[in-house]
């Protein structure tokens, strides 16, 4: 093995993913050549800071973070529902209630033109049978 | 519980369970999102944003896929998004600076680029090198890596995860692996 084919490998061999051939022949290697082994702890210790940052945990409280905010946003939007809903269901009931006001006006006006309507007839016989009395005496008061 | 009781359990509004799906996923979608931001503030900030979402979406989830995949996807794609939104707001503060229109802003932004504890220590320049290596790769290769680095996810669920063949995924690990080390190994002082 040559020492460019020994660079091109060293992070496989550092990852350990070459079969037992290649790995015994690169071991060889880097006995033997210093350059190449300056090379692989080069890359050993920068790789290293992979591992290092790959160990590092998040804070403990991030659950309860998380778990916080969901609470706070779904009160927000229960807050934001009912603002919306309060003044909907005042307008809606504001519509019943007209709309319960323009029935029973309108129920009102029908038996009161109902009611109108019968006195009138009524009336129209008892005038007219008045009125034909008040007449016939006026008449039979002036014949006399 | 496993997956399918917690997300029954969740529909059905235990909050418990999903306190407990919290406390399964949180330490996973965290490595992938700091493999893939490099920034502790920002990746918790995105498992907030991925659980958030969950807990709006979770009723959409028809259980087609794993739901680990769901989870890592949106962590995925969050990252992504915040990456792009990083770059646009680096692009616009640069070009004012560079306008000189407020000079305060540039320095606020160096400061939080410190904000990894890696940084603060004396790896700091090395830490500085490889996420600038890990950063310059392609999407895709970035994102299989990180994936399989970060959080030891199997190459089947990764091709599960990005959509992708498992012969792609292998080549796209392998290539980001050789093209990492490329950037990684300064050959000025060997002889090769």
């Amino acid at each position: 093995m040559n020492c460019k084919e020994c660079t091109e490998k060293l992070v496989f061999y550092i990852d350990k993913e070459l079969n037992n051939n290649e790995l015994n022949t690169m071991q060889e290697h880097l006995k033997l050549c210093s350059s190449c082994n300056i090379a692989y702890k080069q890359l050993c210790n920068k790789l290293s800071v992979i591992d290092k940052e790959r160990d590092l945990i998040p804070n403990p409280y991030l659950a309860t973070r998380i778990l916080n905010r969901i609470e706070n946003i779904s009160y927000k939007s229960n807050r934001q529902q009912q603002r919306i809903l309060q003044p909907a269901f005042l307008i809606f009931i504001l519509i019943i209630a007209l709309f319960t006001g323009f029935l029973v006006g309108n129920s009102y006006q029908t038996i009161a033109n109902d009611n109108n309507s019968s006195v009138q007839t009524d009336d129209l016989f008892f005038n007219e049978l008045k009125q034909e009395n008040i007449e016939l005496t006026l008449l039979t008061y002036e014949n006399e | 519980m496993n997956d399918i009781e917690l997300i029954d359990a969740i529909k059905n509004g235990d909050k418990n369970a999903f306190r407990l799906l919290i406390e399964k996923y949180q330490d996973n979608l965290f490595k992938v999102s700091i493999g893939l931001l490099h920034n502790t503030q920002d990746a918790e900030e995105i498992v907030q944003d991925v659980f958030f979402q969950v807990y709006k979406s979770i009723y959409s989830f028809r259980q087609e896929a794993k739901l680990s995949t769901w989870l890592y996807r949106i962590t995925v794609n969050k990252s992504l998004n915040l990456i792009r939104k990083q770059k646009r707001n680096k692009i616009v503060k640069n070009l004012s600076s560079f306008l000189l229109i407020n000079d305060n802003k540039e320095i606020e932004f160096e400061e939080q680029d410190y904000a990894h504890p890696l940084k603060i220590l004396e790896l700091k320049e090395t830490a500085k090198e490889v996420f600038a290596a890990i950063n310059s790769l392609p999407t895709n290769q970035k994102i299989a890596f990180t994936l399989n680095k970060y959080d030891n996810i199997s190459y089947k669920e990764i091709s599960e995860i990005m959509e992708l063949s498992l012969s792609s995924v292998e080549s796209l690990i392998h290539r980001a692996k050789v093209n990492l080390q490329k950037k990684l190994i300064h050959f000025k002082n060997i002889d090769v």
